[in-house]
């Protein structure tokens, strides 16, 4: 194989399949990333099994032919040259060559049927959307995904792809996160979960404007310029989140979330830390949050206003989840909607865009009196 | 869906005798009947490790250890580079993957290679006797082996876990594994091996198909040696004779060293039957000098089989019974000239002596005892200091 790239491509290229890299691979072929020559242009593979990455940069390929590099020595080397022309040369033998004006540098590759193969994603449901609505439905999700490994099905962002909207759900067993979007639909309805490791790098290795993406039982494959991110997906049933979201919520509150947001993180100093609770006391126009650890004999409480004007009720919950919940309401309202304090509180934004509904769902914790 | 068909034998690259395991398995994989999970059982040496890789290579259709023809469905050349096979070996609580990564490529150059932790502490150091005991700790259960479990195979038929040595799990673990091993998905094939299934927890044992490997016998290590070592015929022979059956074993040890302690050794029981002083002196120095503990203790071991040939030897004067088959003359001489010898007396007192070495008493005095009472057993008298007062060795002692 023998092959001409800039080094500049080639650099971005790697960054762009690096992320697949397992840093401590069981398997040593993982280390590396799969060069192959393609419709005279050069395709890199990186995968850790879970989740591969493919990428196309222009070469002048002289030799047709496929190589597995080891990554990491490789990318170092590269990211100290400047942006010039390099010359690679595999021999029979696997043996890397490669040369610059001035250097000329070898290294031992591996043969490239020792490398994974890569997941057929013929026959699969295809489908396409726009690249930000997606890194944006990921964003907003993936905050609530459990890492919990007992209940695998949790560990990782359901899609609910119907023909007139489509859900992305998180949820870990104490918050839960449900995404609608009416932009993104499919005559085929169909769902599926997809691990959160591969997600932040779907995030960060789309580049065009819009993303393709086929489906089959086992993998999703995200394309979107000349990047392809393929991932398995979890094999589970998703819990039946609905039936959790309480329905005839009649006490409505809508507050400054930044406000709140500072409140809840300075309070939560002096809860507990085992149980991080707080307590959200909803008087007319007003909220008291407070904390209490008893071990310390430390307290705290502050007083907020709000829009509030139903009957009073005092409600617990975690502070670390409140928080998480909050810091990524939209806009500069929140509003929170209860029903009793032994039912889940719903946090919205105050204001959404057309199409599209963010519901986020926090469970509360008992409350001991000790008021 | 054939993985196998008539015309392939299994192991047949690599695997050492067998024969009757091999068949088992080969019906197995005929009738298309693979089980979830295979529990190989046999002493050490006998080939455990290496049969499972064998039936992990198989299963997933690699051409390596098998040839399997036209049946290769894998373009992997060997189960270390295939993303479905995992193999597992029992790591000190110490350990790090990077070692356990070292241990796999040398099994992967050779499935019969020794890379168990408490056999050879260090890879690069044969004199290191480093005490590292290996086992399953539960972080390295959860961490590395359950998360291979849960996915689908990525290539091959099967996602294939290979547990060595399952016996050294301990109970928390076997407890965590039992629940993947009773519900276990339907890609799924575990291979454990284990050299003492009596350890291991009834539970485990009744949710696998066991698959009984027997010790080697001396013509079948002697082929292994000859065929996948190359290793000299007659070398070959002597070193099956001594291997007691553990092919993996045997093939380190070195033939040269060895049959200088065997010649030593027979030199021992020569100067004593003479009361040769300096020459005997000169020896045990030696051996105290240059030998370490393990040594040692593999000297008496060897003196210990020399006289059980010779006993054996002199009660049914069968040849094929002997194990230092080269030293024949030696021991035929001693059958006709020492008729009167006390052979059981002295491998008691081998193995008496032997203790005391493990209590560091030093190699000369427990040597010099030793010729002294080899002198007159082997006249058949009783020796001059009986094994009561065995204090008297030591004339500092006496006024």
């Amino acid at each position: 194989m023998k092959f001409n790239v800039s080094s500049n491509d080639l650099n971005q290229g790697l960054s762009a399949v690096i992320g697949a890299v397992p840093t401590k691979a069981t398997l040593p072929i993982l280390e590396t990333i799969l060069f192959e020559s393609e419709d005279g242009r050069l395709k890199l593979t990186a995968t850790d099994l879970e989740i591969s990455i493919i990428e196309y940069i222009d070469a002048d390929i002289e030799e047709e032919g496929s190589v597995a590099i080891p990554a990491k020595r490789l990318q170092e080397t590269l990211r100290q040259l400047p942006n010039i022309p390099v010359f690679f040369e595999v021999d029979e033998d696997q043996n890397v060559e490669f040369k610059t004006d001035k250097g000329k540098y070898k290294l031992v590759g591996e043969e490239a049927d020792e490398f994974p193969e890569i997941p057929n994603m013929d026959g699969g449901t295809n489908l396409s959307t726009d690249t930000k609505l997606l890194q944006n439905a990921i964003g907003k999700t993936m905050f609530a995904v459990s890492t919990d490994d007992l209940r695998p099905a949790m560990m990782g962002v359901y899609f609910d792809i119907g023909e007139n909207e489509t859900k992305f759900v998180a949820t870990d067993g104490h918050r839960l996160v449900k995404y609608v979007n009416q932009n993104f639909t499919s005559e085929t309805p169909l769902s599926f979960i997809v691990p959160d490791k591969a997600l932040s790098l779907i995030s960060k290795a789309l580049d065009d404007d819009s993303t393709d993406l086929i489906v089959s039982d086992d993998h999703a494959q995200f394309k979107s310029g000349s990047t392809i991110v393929i991932t398995r997906l979890i094999n589970e049933q998703y819990p039946n989140y609905e039936s959790v979201i309480p329905r005839d919520n009649d006490k409505n509150l809508l507050i400054d979330k930044n406000q709140m947001l500072a409140t809840v993180r300075r309070v939560s100093v002096f809860s507990s830390s085992t149980t991080r609770q707080i307590r959200l006391q909803l008087k007319n126009d007003k909220i008291t949050i407070r904390a209490e650890d008893l071990d310390m004999s430390s307290e705290a409480k502050e007083t907020i206003s709000c829009e509030y004007s139903f009957d009073e009720m005092e409600i617990g919950f975690n502070a670390k989840y409140l928080g998480d919940v909050l810091s990524n309401v939209d806009g500069d309202e929140a509003k929170f909607e209860f029903s009793t304090p032994n039912r889940a509180g719903i946090v919205k934004p105050a204001e959404e865009e057309e199409g599209e509904q963010m519901l986020m769902l926090v469970m509360p914790v008992m409350l001991n009196s000790y008021a | 869906m054939n993985i196998i068909n008539e015309h392939i034998s299994f192991g047949d690259r690599r695997l050492v005798g067998q024969e009757k395991a091999k068949h088992q398995i080969e019906r197995i994989l005929l009738s298309d009947r693979l089980a979830h999970s295979y529990l190989i059982t046999g002493p050490d040496g006998s080939g455990k490790t290496a049969f499972s890789l064998a039936l992990a290579e198989v299963v997933n259709g690699v051409n390596h250890l098998t040839d399997l023809k036209d049946l290769t469905i894998s373009k992997k050349s060997s189960w270390f580079t295939h993303p479905d096979i995992h193999v597992f070996i029992p790591l000190p609580s110490t350990v790090g993957s990077d070692e356990l990564q070292s241990r796999l490529e040398l099994l992967a150059k050779d499935p019969y290679e020794i890379v168990d932790f408490t056999l050879r502490p260090a890879l690069n150091d044969a004199e290191s006797s480093k005490n590292r005991r290996a086992f399953y700790p539960i972080d390295y259960y959860h961490n590395e082996i359950r998360p291979k479990s849960v996915y689908k195979p990525n290539e091959g038929r099967r996602t294939v876990i290979v547990l060595t040595n399952v016996d050294t799990m301990r109970k928390e673990t076997a407890n965590a594994f039992l629940k993947l091993l009773e519900e276990p998905s339907g890609n799924i094939l575990f291979i454990l091996t284990a050299s003492q299934p009596d350890q291991l927890l009834p539970t485990i044992i009744s949710r696998c198909q066991q698959i009984r490997l027997h010790p080697l016998s001396k013509y079948e290590v002697a082929e292994g040696l000859i065929n996948h070592d190359g290793v000299d015929k007659n070398d070959a022979e002597l070193l099956a004779r001594l291997s007691g059956g553990n092919y993996s074993t045997c093939r380190f040890l070195d033939i040269e060293t060895l049959q200088q302690i065997r010649n030593e050794s027979v030199e021992f029981l020569r100067f004593s039957y003479t009361q040769d002083v300096p020459e005997l002196l000169n020896l045990i120095n030696n051996w105290n000098k240059n030998l370490n503990k393990e040594n040692q203790i593999a000297l008496c071991n060897t003196l210990e089989q020399l006289l059980r040939d010779i006993t054996v030897y002199r009660e049914t004067e069968n040849e094929s019974l002997i194990t230092n088959i080269d030293q024949l003359d030696v021991i035929k001489k001693f059958c006709t000239s020492m008729t009167e010898a006390r052979l059981e007396e002295m491998i008691d007192n081998i193995q008496q002596l032997k203790g005391l070495l493990y209590q560091n008493v030093q190699f000369k005095y427990i040597g010099t005892a030793l010729s002294l009472r080899f002198t007159r057993l082997m006249r058949g008298l009783d020796p001059a200091i009986d094994s009561e007062s065995s204090w008297k060795h030591l004339p500092a002692l006496i006024n």
